[in-house]
């Protein structure tokens, strides 16, 4: 009885041990994997057995079927490789996934990660693959090649060009005697003031000034020809007039209507929802990407709306068309199992007329020229408009350096929130940045 | 045939062993490794000595988390007692219906904390929100609940007010505990109501007060969700940086958060998670040791 009894126990403890020791090699046995891995796989045609190749996607819904759809087309396509979608929308999970050894092969991400990514050994370099197949990149637009750089390699391909776009209410413009929308900062300025109507104890009834959905300081800086940072990343440029003016008319106009109230309009509606006060004819101005144009023709939102390059510095009429371009970009995973399979996909993706499909679905404007041809973009809302403001010469980007991400949200959000909320004049704040942004760029 | 016993008894508590080795004791141990070298999840680590320890005493973030961490600590933890206290004490009424005022008072606390926060961010909504409508009602202009930086805090201890069903429960509980006889001896002697709760009841249920106010200060301590929630879901999007208006939404718990799994600095995150172990132990050292003051226990 006893003797049976302690057997049990004794099978039952060592099958245990046996599967906490998978578990544990388990973990730990990525490592392994990844050293073998780099191009022994190359497609797996040659056994006849098909190689995987997971991507992962931030988009969801109907663009996230749209991530499918050109997935579908590539397995269809060939029969060496078969790709696993998933969409994941949360850009930490995917880092720590591939962090863990359990990633995707082939991610997206935004420009503006790309030095971060590279930096930190998430993105794989393409430059060898790139050698290898003699890919040829002249089709591309080259302020957007610059995107999926760092340290003049690149480590991802961009997929469109994002830039702002001014919209404005034409009939709140109309109503106020306007027939143009405004072409330079002060006639921003001006028109802004004039187009906002607030209620008797202040509250803004309709907003004149573009700061919705946020905080427009970094649309406004790039509109009026300024810039956070030289090309080559080394030099901190707010103190140029750009900058300067963008913080002063945030500053003024706070001043004039309230920051509380703006900042209630801000606090009420939602951005790209009905609520969104744009939509709502609630707002004059707004400097918005275009998506803005795809989901009011998507949802059917009947607006009478323009759409207008962001105005330029007055007096600086050589700076019309100043813009910031943004691309969103696929890497593969430094630690992919099958960074063959996925350079394949990328290809693929990547080429002129699936390019033209992939961001046609979505609305955005493709970075390469011949896909800005596609009969498609005929038929998307306001493309023709993005496609003009995205060839203009005047049109900048952030370089890529390590430092962005704590530029961006530490030095321009702190102080900019300063300026904002009036703790701080526009020459402070602008004084501020200069200094942080030069002290980081130093390190 | 005892060794045998023993090791019975070692392999049927193998899982739990293994468990807290598997789970507790190495990431616990790991973590300590962490906190002192340079350590991305990506590239080997590197041994930095106490150079993530120094960042901690220089950075600025860190220091705005602290005090940001501690007036929750100093005013929600109050706020949640006295609120579960006085809401137990006004459901242990004999009245009519008891059993279904108990119900919807505890029903908040097993809404999850994120659908919740979230229907907050409606309730706080400045314009067509529960509470500014209401306030509008009155003539008055309620504030930016969560876009004006002296309001977040007091924003989340509101949501903290209506969430104390847990802490409430329990005081129920030990209310029911107290004995009958001393209230009926106090009533001879003449006591009202008043002088019944400082005087009976509150030394009766002290030492539950104790580890509400032990369990609270750790809680308040590692605050996390509901700022996460508030702070990173805006109506523009989602904010990498979740501090909230002017970060005065950036806790502790969620400047390590975002070392850790947005800027993967995993030195920092691991000696910032042994400072607040640190802390947390002492604070919880000093509470047990004032509370031989304060705290009586029947039969003593």
């Amino acid at each position: 009885m006893n003797k049976t009894r302690y057997g049990k126990a004794a099978l039952s403890g060592i099958t245990l041990l046996l599967a906490t020791g998978m578990v544990l090699s388990g973990c730990g046995g990525n490592g392994d994997k990844n050293a073998s891995s780099g191009g022994s796989d190359n497609g797996g045609g040659a056994g006849g057995k098909k190689s995987k190749v997971t991507v992962w996607y931030l988009w969801g819904g109907k663009e996230g079927q749209v991530i499918e759809d050109v997935i579908k087309r590539f397995n269809d396509s060939q029969d060496k490789i078969t790709v696993e979608g998933l969409s994941v929308p949360d850009e930490q999970k995917i880092k720590v996934a591939i962090a863990g050894g359990k990633g995707p092969d082939l991610t997206d991400s935004f420009a503006s990660n790309v030095a971060q990514y590279a930096k930190e050994g998430i993105a794989l370099p393409l430059e060898d693959l790139i050698a290898r197949d003699k890919y040829d990149m002249s089709d591309f637009v080259p302020a957007t090649l610059e995107q999926g750089k760092y340290d003049g390699k690149l480590f991802a391909l961009p997929l469109n060009i994002n830039m702002n776009g001014m919209f404005y209410n034409k009939k709140l413009l109309a109503d106020a005697g306007y027939t143009e929308p405004p072409k330079t900062s002060k006639e921003l300025i001006e028109m802004a003031t004039k187009l906002t109507k607030t209620s008797g104890n202040g509250e803004i009834e309709v907003l004149g000034f573009p700061s919705y959905p946020g905080f427009p300081f970094q649309a406004l800086t790039y509109g009026f020809g300024g810039t956070y940072v030289s090309q080559d990343g080394k030099k901190a440029t707010f103190d140029q007039p750009g900058a300067l003016e963008a913080l002063q008319a945030i500053y003024d106009y706070n001043k004039q209507f309230g920051v509380n109230n703006i900042k209630q309009v801000q606090a009420t509606g939602k951005w790209l929802d009905p609520t969104d006060p744009f939509m709502s004819g609630k707002q004059a101005f707004r400097f918005d990407g275009p998506w803005l144009s795809t989901f009011m023709a998507n949802n059917n939102i009947k607006l009478d709306y323009g759409l207008a390059p962001l105005p330029y510095l007055d007096g600086h009429a050589d700076l019309a068309g100043s813009n910031e371009a943004q691309s969103s970009i696929f890497y593969i995973a430094k630690n992919s199992k099958n960074v063959d399979g996925a350079w394949e996909f990328m290809k693929f993706m990547y080429s002129a007329p699936e390019l033209a499909k992939v961001m046609g679905g979505m609305g955005n404007i493709p970075a390469r020229t011949t896909s800005m041809k596609d009969p498609v973009f005929g038929t998307i809302a306001d493309a023709d408009k993005f496609m003009e403001f995205a060839q203009n010469a005047n049109v900048k980007a952030l370089p890529n350096i390590a430092q962005l991400p704590d530029l961006l949200n530490k030095v321009v959000k702190e102080e900019g929130e300063a300026v904002f909320n009036l703790k701080k004049t526009p020459e402070e704040g602008i004084a501020a940045m200069q200094k942080r942004a030069q002290e980081l760029l130093d390190k | 045939m005892r060794r045998k016993a023993n090791l019975t008894g070692l392999l049927f508590s193998a899982p739990f062993i293994l468990g807290l080795l598997v789970f507790t004791l190495y990431p616990t141990g790991a973590s300590l490794v962490y906190s002192f070298s340079d350590f991305n999840l990506f590239k080997p680590l590197a041994w930095v000595g106490l150079d993530n320890y120094k960042w901690i005493f220089q950075e600025k973030e860190v220091s705005k988390s602290i005090l940001n961490t501690l007036y929750m600590v100093l005013l929600a933890t109050p706020v949640s007692l006295i609120a579960g206290l006085l809401t137990a004490q006004l459901l242990n009424l004999k009245v009519k219906g008891q059993s279904i005022f108990r119900t919807f008072f505890y029903i908040p606390s097993i809404v999850p904390v994120i659908a919740s926060s979230l229907v907050w961010m409606w309730v706080l909504n400045p314009k067509s929100g529960l509470i500014n409508s209401l306030l509008d009602l009155a003539g008055l202009r309620g504030p930016n609940w969560l876009l004006d930086a002296a309001w977040t805090k007091p924003s989340l201890i509101l949501m903290t007010a209506w969430g104390s069903g847990g802490v409430m429960i329990i005081f129920l509980a030990a209310l029911q505990d107290v004995p009958r006889s001393l209230y009926e001896s106090a009533d001879i002697d003449g006591a009202g109501s008043v002088r019944k709760f400082f005087s009976i009841t509150l030394p009766s249920i002290s030492p539950i007060i104790l580890f509400q106010l032990v369990m609270s200060l750790i809680v308040y301590f590692q605050y996390f969700a509901q700022a996460f929630m508030l702070a990173s879901l805006t109506n523009s999007g989602a904010d990498q940086t979740m501090a909230g208006p002017e970060k005065s939404l950036l806790f502790y718990a969620i400047l390590l958060y975002r070392e850790a799994f947005v800027d993967f600095r995993m030195g920092h995150a691991s000696a910032m998670a042994w400072v607040l172990f640190i802390i947390t132990a002492l604070v919880t050292w000093l509470v047990f040791r004032s509370s031989k003051r304060w705290v009586t226990y029947g039969g003593d």
